[in-house]
């Protein structure tokens, strides 16, 4: 469970082996672009970038991503707690918002769909990795 | 399980090198008291972070506890009641580098408050105030209950540095000199920090919450939040604005906003605020933004005799101190007509004992009808209350 610094790093060798898939579901651009740059240098797959709630709905039957990293605005008819309502009811994946706001009724609300975890806005690569190991560790904790 | 014992099961071998990663964090701060902790936390996090500090914080949260590392939220969603440790999550954050860690103690029982500081070994500990509730656990009154904070201390090894800030006068007059009394025994254990809240904002609920937390920065780190608009610390591509006094009254003012939901019901939701000290002066705040009249209703669980006890001396008060604003009174749960018998005639006249569930939609359309904002109050967590709320909460304006 506790790792040290060089440890870390061979996790990370492990992971280009095996990559994690994780599909972006953003409406700004250059957010979604830092998020596969992220993605990428800690050895994750990025299996595709969705704008909208629908197009995410599509990828997700057909790619089956690992994981889908949610912002809480959307383009479309869809914001991002409609899309997490529909994971959880049709494709019961994790998923991670990715937000601006940090008032707690906002947190509240999306914490009611049941996310892995929410990274507030602005972040930096290494968040991405904290969200991810932590879903990663968890779902081998189920494994065994 | 016992939902006061720590979860501990095959993974028990983790415990020790658990203490140890967590002891090896460079500050190491606990939140405790009566009321507002998960904000003093959430605050301090921010806090923290927008000076480049890499903050690991838990709170215990409304429905779900929370870890934030860094502004990475993470809900732990726990089959059982576990109340401090999770071997799944915490110890994969303390795999990545951490400058401080800030955690809420919840104030249930006086063993659950030590138990976390014997893990944690705090240099620090903000209090932001102490009120009367958990009586069943914590002590008959107030001067009981901060001796069982007081508690928390004794057998610490290193010095302490507590942080106090209670804007209630009548309470600080209390409790102050006991935390006082046990620096000046023991001045090897604890110095306190008395941190004081401008008069000014004193009518604000909850203004403890931000002030101890900029007091907190302000004396271990030497900067005045209030004069930080932007900062990029050296040597990191984080930055960030951090939390001042402006956005924080900014933020409190919209938490205690009235409500309205898509059927016209006025109300607001202070069945979370379980002490009576902290309800009067969230409800004083409220009658002071309107001139409407109120109506309240409160639901008394069995398991919580101390606090029903307490809040039927809150509503017998109410109407020498509110008077003619208070218009209804619903009362439902365990022991509702003993509390009602026991209310002054007054607000026996227009208090309805033995409320039940079935009632709420009556409840809803006489508020509605009468134009009053509807308060609840004294348990937030049982099914009246959750049947309530959902019904005031749906498609809220």
């Amino acid at each position: 469970m506790y790792l040290k610094k060089n440890e870390l790093k061979k996790e990370e060798d492990k992971n280009l082996k095996n990559p994690f898939r994780i599909l972006v579901v953003e409406d700004d651009p250059q957010i979604s672009n830092l998020l596969a740059l992220f993605i990428k240098k800690y050895g994750y797959e990025l299996c595709g970038v969705a704008e909208s709630g629908e197009d995410a709905i599509r990828l997700i039957e057909t790619t089956s991503p690992d994981v889908v990293f949610i912002d809480y605005l959307l383009k479309g008819s869809m914001n991002g707690i409609d899309l997490a309502q529909w994971i959880n009811k049709e494709f019961p994946i994790p998923f991670i918002y990715i937000t601006a706001y940090s008032d707690d009724q906002i947190i509240e609300r999306v914490i009611h769909t049941c996310p892995s975890a929410l990274i507030l806005k602005p972040f930096k690569g290494e968040e991405i990795r904290v969200a991810v190991e932590i879903i990663i560790n968890r779902l081998s904790y189920k494994k065994q | 399980m016992n939902e006061f014992v720590p979860l501990l099961d095959d993974r028990v071998h983790d415990v020790k090198k658990f203490r140890e990663k967590i002891g090896q964090i460079p500050l190491r701060i606990i939140v405790e008291g009566t009321r507002g902790k998960s904000s003093t936390v959430r605050i301090l996090e921010e806090m923290m972070r927008g000076l480049g500090k890499k903050t690991f914080a838990k709170v215990t949260g409304e429905e779900t506890p929370l870890l934030i590392y860094n502004g990475v939220v993470i809900p732990l969603y726990r089959k059982n009641q576990s109340v401090f440790l999770d071997y799944e999550t915490i110890p994969t954050i303390l795999n990545f580098d951490i400058d401080a860690v800030v955690i809420e103690n919840q104030a249930i029982t006086p063993y659950t408050m030590r138990y976390l500081h014997q893990i944690l070994k705090p240099q620090h500990v903000i209090i932001p105030n102490i009120r009367v509730d958990h009586t069943e656990t914590l002590g008959y009154d107030l001067e009981e209950i901060v001796h069982n904070f007081v508690n928390n201390y004794r057998t610490t090894k290193a010095k302490i540095n507590v942080y106090y800030g209670e804007p209630l006068e009548e309470i600080r007059q209390v409790v102050l000199p006991i935390l006082k009394e046990f620096a000046e025994r023991y001045p090897e254990k604890i110095k306190i920090h008395s941190v004081k809240i401008p008069k000014r904002l004193e009518y604000i609920p909850g203004i403890e919450n931000y002030f101890i937390d900029s007091y907190f920065v302000e004396s271990n780190f030497g900067i005045k939040i209030d004069e930080v608009e932007y900062i990029r610390p050296a040597g990191s591509k984080n930055f960030g604005n951090t939390i001042n006094e402006a956005e924080y009254i900014r933020r409190a003012e919209n938490n205690l906003k009235i409500n309205m939901n898509s059927q016209g019901v006025r109300y607001m939701n202070l069945a979370k605020v379980n002490d009576p000290s902290s309800f009067m002066h969230v409800l004083n705040y409220v009658l002071s933004r309107t001139e409407d009249p109120v109506a309240l209703v409160g639901y008394f669980r069995s398991d919580r005799v101390g606090r029903t006890k307490l809040f039927e001396n809150v509503l017998s008060d109410l109407e020498k101190k509110i008077g003619p604003r208070i218009k209804q009174v619903w009362l439902a749960g365990y022991h509702s007509l003993h509390v009602h018998n026991h209310l002054s005639p007054g607000m026996q006249a227009i208090a309805h004992p033995m409320t039940e569930i079935n009632n709420i939609d009556s409840i809803l359309s006489y508020v509605k009808e009468h134009n009053l904002i509807l308060v609840t109050m004294v348990n937030r967590v049982n099914p009246f209350m959750d049947e309530l709320i959902k019904q005031l909460e749906e498609s809220e304006r």
